[in-house]
């Protein structure tokens, strides 16, 4: 035990201890009231009796760590200094709250002391939290990141993904379990076949430990000590606090599932209650200390609910401000050489990872198989030779786990690149692609951003049947938040990562799979693309053909074939399916006045309807006959090739739908 | 809407003369329209029951729109009557007879008259809206064009540069899929930009100038006069007239249109049509256009069927009931189109003599100057006498200074003995 492991219990640390506890819970009372009144709307979850975690833990953090909590968060913000006028302006859902309004109860943030929210999806904050404790690894900065959650959180997938990675990585993240007994109205026994969770995180070889979550002093001597590990070590501590919640899970909530004798029980033995008579027993403070106590927390409190009552309201006019970042300046085109060099698709995905690589030292990449294997469409072979495991990092199968930890690392400063096998696997970390990469910004009010760069194939023709084939990149152009990238070309394949890189939020590369064995001239000097404009791949004045992604080389095709009967088509390559680039599309279709779109997508729902929706909204007087669309046909992708060839557009599909049109 | 002319897009319905369950025959005068030229009362040409009537008063409709349902004997009323609101193209059944340009009045003019045109050549007036686009044209366009098959489709394009540039798309053949009217058909109809807001009579005097114009540069014409002594004829009329109120009186317009038709009789190669496929077609009739002035301007030169077999009355009784209708505006398209030559007569005027220029398909105009008091030579004295220039304009495709000297004399012959006329 070092010397930081002691604690001082002098008056002053007690008061500080004792204050933070009613601080919280006054501040909560308020809270409660002002619901009911309807200040506060949406979800409140009180921390009521749980306070001694938040006070336990979070004064001991410094500056530098980071902290990720729930929904129930309102005590850790302001432990961490989070100002209360803020906090209760932000409740209120005014432009001055912390997460300037939009976030509410559930989702106070603070950049300035490093307070990552506020996240509302159980178990969805310790991928993020894990991110960016690789983060604090990899730049070495020597920092911790705090991670708060229930132990409802156990029984998601997430739990033990990041559990894994963060042995398995050594990352500093105090996990700090607040085990509550219910995770909302289920008891933790209904639920679980191990209830001790530190049990858990032992079978990961997580460091654990029980805590009486009750008693503040425990609490901080158990976070003093593992964070004195932590900084020695650099490893995960888990530390699971036992508590209980003496108000209902939110304000909506009638209790059904326990005694009023159970909560009564647990009551007299509260956090609050039982430090404060200690403390009076045994003469450390008096009863005018609590007294002068409550009277400055009580003025506090009166002055932030004035704050919030008088605070303004965001305007409408500013909805949608904070859903993307600053947006950089497209790059300069560069200086072709006139030099050119046949490459296939994946030497050039690959080169502009080494590019990006060799550039800028925050970049790195993670994902299944990247390093040792050589990427499962051998897109990385030899980079983890050249550049080391740290930064090109083979990850568990734990697509979650791992994009929430590119999130975290993004969030914290580094240039994650993350590569997901396949789409089909990239739905298994939806949650922190959408959940939180493309909403964290929005939600924290412009104070968060994700810099990652997400790269998946997609695609069929490679007979993977049904859960290895399909085209989603469609839903995800669905997301406000993201940025969507389809390369088809060379050119783009190796020049859209470098820019990706540069934006300030999360972008989604899709490379079709039919692609990385084609090859096409690349000039030398090749460099970063603009990644926001659609690009006119051949011009034609009949009809415009627009497409992306693998479906560009089909429609090429058909397109030639079509000029053979004299039709002029006009192909549109999209290179970017969110945002679309409206302004070409709209300007090809007032042109030609007929389009088909190309979409390897299903075509229910998909991005070609939403393409042929802003043509009508856009070009609809410009049109000389209703939009088409060649989509894939609506069934899981079946493995037979003649079947998988039947399924996704092909060149006679496009120019029949062309030919149609034109009245051919 | 019928074609009256090669010329004719568009006509306004002005009059209904039928009523649903009325029956017609073939000939009757339906309804009226009003066009470019004037007003024209339509016929129909088949027997039937009218079952509906499709278009209603004032709308303005294209050429090949249906105007109504006329069921032949026998014929079960159709359910599905082509009613004009949603999709009223779908309608007419194959055995329905609908008010549609009727082959033998249209394709194949057998006569017209001076003024109102009609290129030498008359193109074949075939509808120019598809069998899809037969709707009533003044119907409010559907803001969206009708799934309905067989529905006018238009494209949003269309539409927009029809409305930028006033263009009647019911008026328009598609060329896109299913017929649709692209964005190109409304283009290429826009560049011969459509005059609106000029009146019917500037309609006219355009129409003419565009037929004379056409006339003077693809017509040879050559002319040859005689002046002919009408004093036998103005002592027959003054003897027959004497006792008759003036709307039994008969005029010397209708000597000379008697003269006309029985020499164009005794010389059929001035009477007939000229086309560039076929020819000259000499005509069995002679169906004398009568040149007619209307008042505030205008011509006209309706013409009377089968005149030859007409007495002078009859002829008279004619010549009244077409100057009447003229103007009143209810000439029938027939009348306007069957003419084999024209008689363009001066009357009280005063100008010596007429020349003038021949109305295609035709290929002969007799033009007939006032009659002037002159020293005229009889049995080696000189006495006065009333005496009328005739001049003879002649297509020299067809015929030549002979034969058009033997119509003169032909037709100065039977001037010299009016009561065999």
């Amino acid at each position: 035990m070092t010397s930081s492991d002691k604690i001082r219990l002098d008056r002053a640390h007690v008061l500080d201890l004792l204050g933070h506890m009613i601080r919280i819970r006054r501040f909560e009372d308020k809270c409660a009231e002002m619901y009911t009144q309807e200040k506060i709307r949406g979800f409140l979850h009180l921390y009521d009796g749980e306070e001694a975690i938040a006070a336990g833990v979070i004064p001991l953090l410094t500056e530098k760590d980071r902290i990720v909590a729930t929904y129930r968060e309102h005590g850790h913000a302001l432990v961490r200094g989070v100002p209360m006028t803020g906090v209760m302006a932000e409740m209120y859902g005014k432009r001055s709250g912390c997460s300037g309004g939009r976030g509410g109860s559930m989702h106070l943030f603070d950049a300035e002391r490093n307070f990552y929210g506020g996240n509302a999806i159980v178990g969805g904050g310790l991928p993020l939290a894990g991110g960016l404790a690789l983060a604090d690894r990899m730049m070495g900065t020597g920092g911790v990141t705090a991670c708060f959650f229930g132990e409802g959180a156990v029984a998601e997938g997430e739990f033990h993904e990041t559990m894994n990675l963060a042995e398995l990585w050594d990352l500093p993240v105090l996990f700090v379990c607040e085990n509550n007994g219910y995770a909302m109205g289920t008891a933790l026994a209904r639920s679980e076949s191990q209830t001790d969770i530190h049990a858990k995180a032992a079978a990961y070889g997580v460091e654990s430990q029980v805590v009486d979550g009750m008693n503040v002093v425990e609490v901080e001597r158990a976070a003093r000590r593992a964070l004195a590990s932590m900084r020695e070590t650099g490893r995960p501590v888990l530390l699971e606090c036992r508590t209980y919640r003496f108000r209902a899970h939110s304000m909506f909530d009638a209790q059904l599932y326990r005694d009023k004798a159970e909560i009564e029980e647990w009551r007299s033995k509260g956090p609050i209650v039982r430090f404060q008579g200690w403390l009076l027993e045994n003469g450390l403070i008096h009863d005018s200390d609590v007294a002068d106590l409550t009277a400055k927390i009580d003025a506090e409190i009166a002055e932030a609910v004035a704050f919030a009552e008088a605070a303004e309201w965001e305007s409408v006019e500013d909805l949608t401000t904070h859903v993307l970042g600053p947006q950089p300046e497209p790059p300069a085109p560069t200086q072709p050489s006139g030099e050119t060099v046949e490459i296939t698709y994946r030497e050039a995905v690959k080169q502009g990872i080494r590019d990006a690589m060799l550039r800028d030292e925050r970049v790195f990449m993670m994902g299944e198989d990247v390093g040792a294997y050589g990427g499962c469409y051998a897109v990385s072979k030899g980079l983890m030779a050249e550049f080391g495991e740290d930064r090109i990092r083979d990850t568990p199968l734990s697509e979650s786990g791992f994009t929430g930890a590119g999130i975290g690392a993004a969030a914290a400063g580094m240039r994650p690149i993350v590569e997901l096998m396949t789409v089909n696997f990239s739905l298994l970390a939806l949650d922190q692609i959408m959940n939180t990469a493309a909403t964290i910004r929005h939600m924290s009010g412009g104070q968060f951003g994700v810099p990652v760069v997400i790269r998946m194939a997609t695609g069929a023709g490679k007979q993977l049947a049904a859960q290895h084939s399909h085209s989603l990149e469609g839903w995800y152009g669905h997301i406000p938040g993201l940025k969507v990238l389809a390369p088809a070309t060379v050119e783009d394949a190796r020049g859209m990562l470098w820019t990706a890189l540069q934006d300030p939020d999360p972008v989604l590369i899709f490379e079709n799979v039919m692609l990385y064995n084609r090859t096409g001239m690349l000039d030398t000097a090749a460099g970063a693309v603009d990644i926001t404009r659609a690009a006119v791949r051949r011009a034609g004045k009949d009809l415009s053909l627009i497409t992306y992604g693998g479906s560009l080389w089909k429609t090429l095709e058909a397109a030639e074939e079509l000029a053979k009967d004299g039709i002029e088509a006009e192909v549109i390559d999209l290179r970017s399916l969110r945002p679309l680039d409206d302004e070409t599309i709209m300007a090809s279709v007032a042109k030609t006045r007929r389009a088909v779109i190309v979409d390897e997508g299903w075509k229910t729902g998909s991005i070609s309807a939403e393409i042929a929706a802003r043509i009508m909204e856009q070009a609809f007087w410009s049109l000389d006959g209703p939009v088409g669309r060649v989509c894939s046909a609506e069934v899981p992708i079946p493995y037979p090739k003649h079947l998988e060839d039947a399924s996704i557009p092909q060149v006679p599909a496009i120019v029949a739908a062309a030919r149609g049109q034109m009245g051919r | 809407m019928p074609s009256l002319g090669a010329d004719m897009e568009a006509g306004r319905l002005v009059e209904w003369m039928i009523a649903p369950g009325d029956t017609v025959h073939r000939g009757d005068v339906v309804a009226a329209v009003e066009t470019q030229k004037g007003a024209i009362e339509i016929e129909v040409f088949q027997d039937g029951t009218v079952q509906e009537l499709l278009a209603d008063l004032g709308q303005e409709l294209p050429v090949g729109a249906p105007l109504a349902v006329i069921l032949g004997e026998g014929e079960a009323p159709s359910e599905a009557v082509p009613t004009p609101k949603p999709a009223p193209g779908a309608a007419p059944k194959p055995e329905q007879t609908t008010l549609t340009p009727e082959p033998e009045a249209a394709k194949q003019p057998v006569g017209q008259p001076v003024p109102p045109p009609t290129p030498p050549a008359a193109p074949e007036p075939t509808p120019t809206v598809p069998e899809a686009a037969r709707k009533p044209a003044a119907q409010p366009v559907p803001p969206v064009a009708p799934a309905t098959p067989g529905a006018l489709r238009i494209s949003p394009a269309a539409r927009a540069l029809a409305a930028e540039r006033g263009v009647d798309l019911a008026s328009l053949k598609g060329s896109g899929p299913g017929g649709a009217i692209l964005y190109a058909d409304v283009e290429h109809a826009a560049k011969p930009a459509t005059q609106k807001t000029s009146s019917p009579l500037a309609e006219m005097r355009k129409a003419i100038a565009a037929a004379m114009t056409r006339s003077k540069q693809t017509i040879p014409h050559f002319y040859l006069s005689e002046t002919i002594d009408v004093d036998p004829a103005i002592a027959f009329l003054e003897a027959r007239n004497a006792d008759l109120p003036p709307a039994e009186r008969v005029l010397l317009g209708a000597l000379f249109i008697r003269a006309t038709v029985l020499a164009a009789q005794q010389v059929p190669a001035i009477n007939g049509h000229y086309t560039d496929e076929a020819g000259f077609k000499p005509s069995d009739m002679v169906n004398p256009g009568i040149a007619i002035a209307l008042r505030g301007g205008g011509l006209v030169a309706p013409a009377l069927r089968d005149a030859s077999g007409m007495t002078l009355d009859e002829t008279m009784a004619g010549m009244r009931d077409l100057v009447t209708r003229a103007r009143a505006g209810r000439l029938r398209a027939s009348e306007m189109t069957q003419g084999t030559i024209t008689i363009s007569s001066l009357g009280e005027t005063g100008a010596e003599s007429m020349t003038g220029v021949i109305f295609p398909p035709q290929v002969a105009i007799v033009g007939i100057g006032a009659p002037h008091l002159r020293p005229w030579v009889v049995e080696g004295a000189v006495v006065p006498r009333h005496v009328v220039t005739l001049t003879l304009s002649a297509d020299h495709r067809v015929s030549d200074g002979r034969v058009a000297a033997k119509f003169i004399a032909a037709f100065e012959e039977l001037m010299q003995k009016p009561e065999a006329l």
